[in-house]
């Protein structure tokens, strides 16, 4: 992308509205697939990644389909962080999981991962309900983010959209009357 | 004499209208050159993401950081289709923030016909007599009768779907097959029918039902990717249709990155002798002789052509005399509508993805003009799409239960988007900047379009039916949609080179025939007279078809 011949043709462009992606920080690398997200940068400590893989799996947890972590939401998470977010967002992240790694290893003396399921979820629940101490709006922002955060990986991942859902590329025929036990879930194209 | 010329015919832009000249004139033995400013996308082959699901796309189908600044003025663009749009680093257009205008502009051969929403329509009296009627614009030249013929010619040669009302402001096609509607909408059509009288049914569109290996055509899959490329061909782009129809001819020349900067005029022989065309990567300039043009470059991308075809005898545009080049800028009315909600029945859900919904044709201002009951004249019609189950509702909590919430789908809805009749004014304006060029050197597009007190009433009322008709058929919580969308988001700009029988008052004849050259023909949305209430690109394409044929027959018989 010449950057300065799009100023231009912006500068002419009178008017035209800034569009969202000329706010962000462009970091694509040569070497990323951002399909698979293999070779990506690396934006997480080792704890924080870990903390990051757990938190997905207490918010989206292997049931009778899998989880977070069999779909790759960890890995989508960390990708889209460094390669796609602006630097405030990615910030804000940032410093949300290291909180709640420090949460963990002050009250726990453990790494977050290595609690067992009902501490973790004991800690994302208070997260939820607003109430972990030094967390901006008592920890309830940064749920919300990496729930969000969480759900886009998810459903959009190939077990989201195949295992979760159901994955429907050539329908072949339209029916506007079809019962929905026999899906019991949604279907993705 | 005859040898001068490398073509017979040369058919500027491979769109909708485009590809019809190209395919009538070379079977009809005509040497044809087709050129088109954007790039090559061969049929199937180059669909990129055609069928891809999310988790295949590249950052899961956002924007790639960069790849939007592209297209920034594309606003339908995205990542599956960014590379049918125009560069818009490259050939941007001015847009005035007083004054905005959306331009969307294809960057490719097939033009928009890979992309549009297919809605297809025919016209009846009520709308070519219009102008006539309330003394707005000028009258059409011509009526229903002289373009039914061309309506079915296309319709067979298409395949359009839809359902035979016998309605007289909205005449049947030649239907092959008909999409359903869905539970809500077979509700809303049983309670609007009843209660108000007024006719619901499916959205007729260009969505082939059969099988035509003939064709090369396979029916639709009902996958809802029309608009990523269908290589089925079910949907009825330039690439599916028309474009293997001109090439079995073996008359069919074909250019891609071919941008037509200026038509050649000779004012002594009242013709225009070539087209200089650019390169649009190389830049080099080639000059292409033909005894006669068809103008299929887009509305927009024809009246820019026009303006920028300046000779001794025209200094404003070729046909510009009178300043009629660019004026009367139409579009519909867009953005207006309501959307509401069923309740109950979540045992139902819909199995397959249509290529098009319920559609309420027009009913306001039929009898009489207007109806006592209303403030504006012309009329409206809706279509649905976006409609089905919604999206999970219920996003609260975490764990096993949010992903349990998550397999419900939400409640069936129904939302209306009203497409209202817009007025020829001559204030509307498309024109070219004075000073600014794009990467080519092609003076840059300025646009000056406001919507009227007609345009203003009706929306009100549009928006205030909409509601209305989902509150009679039982619908709760209905969000109402009252502010109109800007001029040319409805992706319906015509009337720039408007048709008419005075050579002041008009650019090109009933025939399509510029008065000022009688070898070229304009025939995308630039000729129209006035915008009519429904999707018009059918009408474009039947006249492409008609005034093929007259091109042709003036030839044969040495008029031309």
């Amino acid at each position: 992308m010449d950057r300065r011949k799009f100023l231009v043709a912006m500068s002419a462009a009178l008017g035209t509205q800034m569009i969202v992606p000329l706010q962000r920080l462009i970091r694509a690398h040569a070497d990323i697939d951002p399909v698979s997200f293999t070779g990506g940068a690396d934006l997480f400590f080792e704890e924080e990644r870990a903390a990051v893989a757990a938190l997905s799996e207490i918010i989206i947890p292997t049931t009778d389909t899998p989880g977070a972590i069999a779909a790759g939401v960890p890995a989508y998470i960390e990708f889209m962080l460094a390669e796609w977010y602006d630097k405030e967002e990615r910030t804000r992240f940032l410093i949300g999981i290291k909180q709640v790694v420090a949460y963990a290893q002050v009250t726990e003396g453990k790494a977050f991962a290595d609690l067992d399921d009902a501490k973790q979820t004991k800690i994302v629940q208070r997260m939820h309900d607003g109430a972990m101490p030094v967390m901006k709006h008592g920890g309830n922002a940064f749920f919300e983010h990496i729930k969000q955060l969480t759900l886009a990986g998810y459903y959009t991942s190939e077990i989201g959209m195949t295992v979760e859902r159901i994955y429907l590329p050539v329908p072949g025929r339209f029916d506007g009357a079809y019962p929905y036990e026999q899906a019991g879930t949604l279907f993705t194209s | 004499m005859e040898d001068a010329f490398e073509f017979d015919a040369i058919v500027i832009g491979s769109g909708s209208t485009g590809g019809w000249a190209a395919k009538e004139l070379t079977e009809k033995g005509l040497k044809t050159l087709m050129l088109d400013r954007g790039r090559m996308v061969e049929h199937g082959l180059d669909y990129t993401y055609e069928g891809t699901p999310v988790h295949e796309m590249p950052y899961r189908g956002h924007w790639p950081p960069g790849a939007q600044e592209k297209h920034f003025q594309q606003w339908p663009a995205n990542p599956w289709t960014s590379h049918y749009w125009n560069d818009d680093t490259r050939f941007p257009y001015i847009n005035d923030p007083d004054k905005p205008f959306m331009w969307a502009r294809s960057g490719a051969v097939g033009g928009k016909s890979i992309v549009w929403g297919r809605q297809t329509y025919r016209w009846s009296d009520l709308d070519f007599k219009a102008n006539e009627r309330d003394g707005h614009g000028i009258p059409w030249p011509v009526g229903y009768a002289d373009i039914e013929p061309w309506y079915g010619y296309v319709e067979r040669f298409m395949g359009v779907q839809g359902e035979a009302r016998g309605l007289p402001q909205l005449p049947d096609s030649e239907f092959t097959g008909q999409v359903s509607l869905n539970f809500a909408e077979e509700h809303f059509k049983r309670e609007v029918e009843a209660k108000l009288g007024r006719a619901i049914t499916v959205g007729r569109t260009m969505n082939l039902m059969e099988d035509r290996p003939e064709q090369g055509r396979g029916r639709c899959q009902f996958r809802d990717q029309c608009g990523n490329g269908c290589s089925y061909g079910a949907a009825p782009s330039t690439q599916a249709t028309t474009l293997p129809a001109a090439r079995k001819t073996g008359n069919l020349t074909l250019r891609a990155d071919a941008t037509v900067a200026e038509l050649l005029y000779d004012a002594e022989a009242k013709r225009v002798m070539g087209v200089r065309v650019i390169d649009t990567n190389t830049k080099e300039e080639t000059i292409y002789r033909s005894r006669i043009v068809f103008v299929c470059a887009s509305c927009l991308g024809t009246t820019q052509l026009l303006l920028n075809s300046r000779s001794e005898a025209m200094p404003r545009g070729l046909g510009n005399m009178h300043d009629m080049v660019g004026r009367h800028v139409m579009d519909h009315l867009f953005g207006i509508g309501a959307t509401g909600t069923l309740p109950g029945h979540t045992h139902l859900m819909e199995y397959g993805r249509r290529p098009v919904s319920l559609y309420i044709p027009r009913f306001r201002n039929i009898e009489a003009q207007p109806d006592a009951d209303a403030d504006f004249i012309r009329g409206y019609n809706y279509q649905a799409w976006g409609g089905g189950r919604s999206g999970p509702q219920d996003y609260s909590g975490f764990g096993a239960q949010l992903k349990a919430q998550l397999r419900v789908p939400g409640a069936w809805r129904i939302p209306l988007h009203g497409f209202g009749e817009v007025l020829p004014y001559h204030k509307n304006r498309a024109f070219l900047d004075e000073t600014q060029t794009d990467d080519l050197g092609m003076p840059l597009m300025r646009f000056e379009v406001e919507w009227g007190e007609n345009e203003r009433k009706m929306a009100k009322e549009i928006a205030r039916e909409a509601a209305h008709m989902l509150e009679v058929a039982g619908f709760v919580d209905i969000e109402v949609r009252s502010e109109v969308g800007k001029p040319g988001e409805g992706i319906h700009e015509m009337g720039t080179a408007r048709m008419g029988d005075d050579p002041s008052l008009s650019v090109v004849n009933k025939w399509n025939q510029m008065h000022v050259a009688d070898n070229v023909f304009i025939t995308d949305g630039a000729f129209m007279t006035s915008a009519g209430t429904v999707n018009p690109t059918m009408t474009y394409m039947a006249f492409t078809a008609r005034a093929a044929d007259h091109a042709v027959e003036l030839l044969q018989s040495g008029q031309l």
